[in-house]
């Protein structure tokens, strides 16, 4: 199964504390296989994918940088992707009180 | 041990397109690749929270300029699964030619770029001339010949008249022999072989493993198009070949490109046979209150992903996963190995795209104006 995409959602309303990550998987049947994983606010930690599908790297980079989640596992999440040094712990896309 | 690290990028006459490599180095023999990437970030998904899907295709459109139509067309298919709109033949039809007439575009730029790497720019500008009637063709049809802001909601913002019709096929005919010298230029040239066969060559095994898509799979054996497995507009009823190649190297994705710009040009002039003398449907504003949804298309370089949710009729999160960042990753493993002078070859041949400029283009009538993106929402209170 190829990974497409992983999606991290933020839910605003009642579970606002809670992220979804969305794993999209395509078996190549022109149907797509979603996995959710539910992350928690005050522990932002999931386990890397990495392993199984190397092209996880750049994607959990990605969340990390927009949405400080965690991904253990991933020996390369605190290397700089998108976002220059000086930017870095500031996680542009995170709805919270700082960044509301 | 390593001699020395050699950063390469992110502006180098090697490479076109933003990125740092930095090359650890053992003589002329690349050992590891570390990439940075982010030098043109401009954080669209930032820009498209808070805004209404009509306002949102705008700033959809404008993330790339060579795969403009790709990026519109995906956020439509994004939006009308989520309404579960249909739209007419006709429209239905126009988009899978605007569609194949940027793969067409994106190809013959992309060969040109190649061809400038490996020093021959003859035919580099032979390529770009050819593709100057398919930028002219969107002028005509589009309005525009870069962002082109065609596609509407369950329509179109422009019709296709009878004489742009023929416009299209005139140009297709014209192009159509001069590119078929090319591409035996390219098979033939002894200098052309020498610098792109068997270099960055790219196995069945690890395409699978680092989720190749679009034709560098393709060029590697991977039977992979979304237009096939996942059909939208008029794919499903048009004769189409997925082109696929078992070598993978540098030189099977040029001439692989090549045959797809031949294989586009077939399903334009189908498409153009099969229009309807119906008239396209007036658009109007969309009301979505909320919904999530997918979607996805067969851009030039591969599998353009979106995923959209709208709450309160306003968009709440957009992700928008471009082919290039499904692949980019594969970098770090074929360079490990190749010669330096390899290096730009390789990177070109994967037709890599950091297009999202830090600015955004402001057309008002007869002026233009640029700002950056903090200036364009101070200015524009978005």
């Amino acid at each position: 199964m190829r990974l497409v995409a992983i999606v991290c959602v933020q839910d605003q309303g009642p579970k606002k504390e809670d992220f979804r990550l969305l794993y999209y998987f395509d078996k190549g049947d022109g149907k797509l296989i979603k996995r959710i994983r539910k992350v928690g606010r005050r522990s932002m930690r999931t386990k890397s994918i990495i392993r199984e599908h190397p092209v996880a790297d750049l994607f959990e980079r990605e969340i990390h940088d927009y949405y400080g989640v965690e991904f253990e596992g991933n020996p390369n999440l605190h290397v700089p992707l998108f976002l220059p040094e000086e930017e870095k712990n500031k996680h542009p896309l995170l709805k919270g009180e700082k960044n509301a | 041990m390593h001699d020395f690290v050699m950063p390469v990028g992110p502006q180098s006459p090697a490479l076109k397109e933003p990125m740092l490599l930095k090359l650890k180095l053992e003589g002329e023999e690349v050992r590891s690749v570390d990439m940075r990437l982010g030098y043109t970030h401009k954080g669209v998904e930032g820009l498209l929270e808070g805004k209404n899907v009509d306002q949102a295709m705008y700033v959809a459109s404008r993330i790339c300029g060579i795969c403009s139509i790709s990026h519109e067309r995906a956020f439509i298919r994004t939006v009308e699964d989520m309404m579960k709109k249909e739209v007419n033949e006709r429209v239905k039809l126009i988009r899978t030619i605007l569609f194949e007439l940027e793969r067409i575009s994106s190809h013959l730029l992309w060969a040109g770029f190649m061809m400038h790497e490996i020093g021959f720019d003859t035919l580099f500008q032979y390529l770009w001339r050819e593709r100057e009637g398919v930028l002219d063709l969107f002028e005509s049809i589009c309005g525009n010949r870069v962002h082109k802001n065609i596609c509407k909601i369950g329509s179109l913002r422009y019709d296709i008249a009878p004489v742009q019709e023929r416009e299209v096929l005139d140009c297709l005919d014209s192009m159509q022999e001069k590119l078929k010298d090319y591409e035996d230029e390219i098979k033939k040239n002894k200098v052309i072989k020498e610098r792109l066969k068997g270099v960055g060559k790219i196995s069945k095994k690890t395409a699978i493993e680092y989720g190749l898509i679009g034709p560098n799979a393709r060029a590697s054996g991977i039977d992979n198009d979304v237009r096939r497995i996942d059909p939208y507009d008029s794919y499903a009823d048009i004769n189409f070949k997925t082109i696929v190649i078992k070598k993978g190297d540098a030189m099977e994705r040029t001439l692989l490109r090549m045959r797809e710009v031949h294989e586009s040009m077939g399903i334009i002039r189908q498409c153009v046979e099969m229009l309807p003398s119906e008239k396209i449907p007036k658009f109007s504003l969309t009301n979505i209150k909320e919904g999530e949804a997918i979607g996805r298309v067969e851009a030039p370089r591969g599998e353009l992903f979106y995923f959209l949710k709208v709450e309160d009729g306003l968009i709440r999160r957009a992700k928008v996963r471009t082919p290039t960042f499904a692949f980019i990753k594969i970098l770090e493993k074929i360079l490990k190995g190749v010669k330096i002078g390899d290096v730009p070859v390789i990177v070109a041949s994967l037709d890599p795209c950091f297009s999202c400029m830090e600015r955004v283009l402001v057309a008002k009538e007869d002026r233009e104006e640029w700002m950056t993106e903090a200036e364009f929402r101070r200015k524009y209170s978005c």
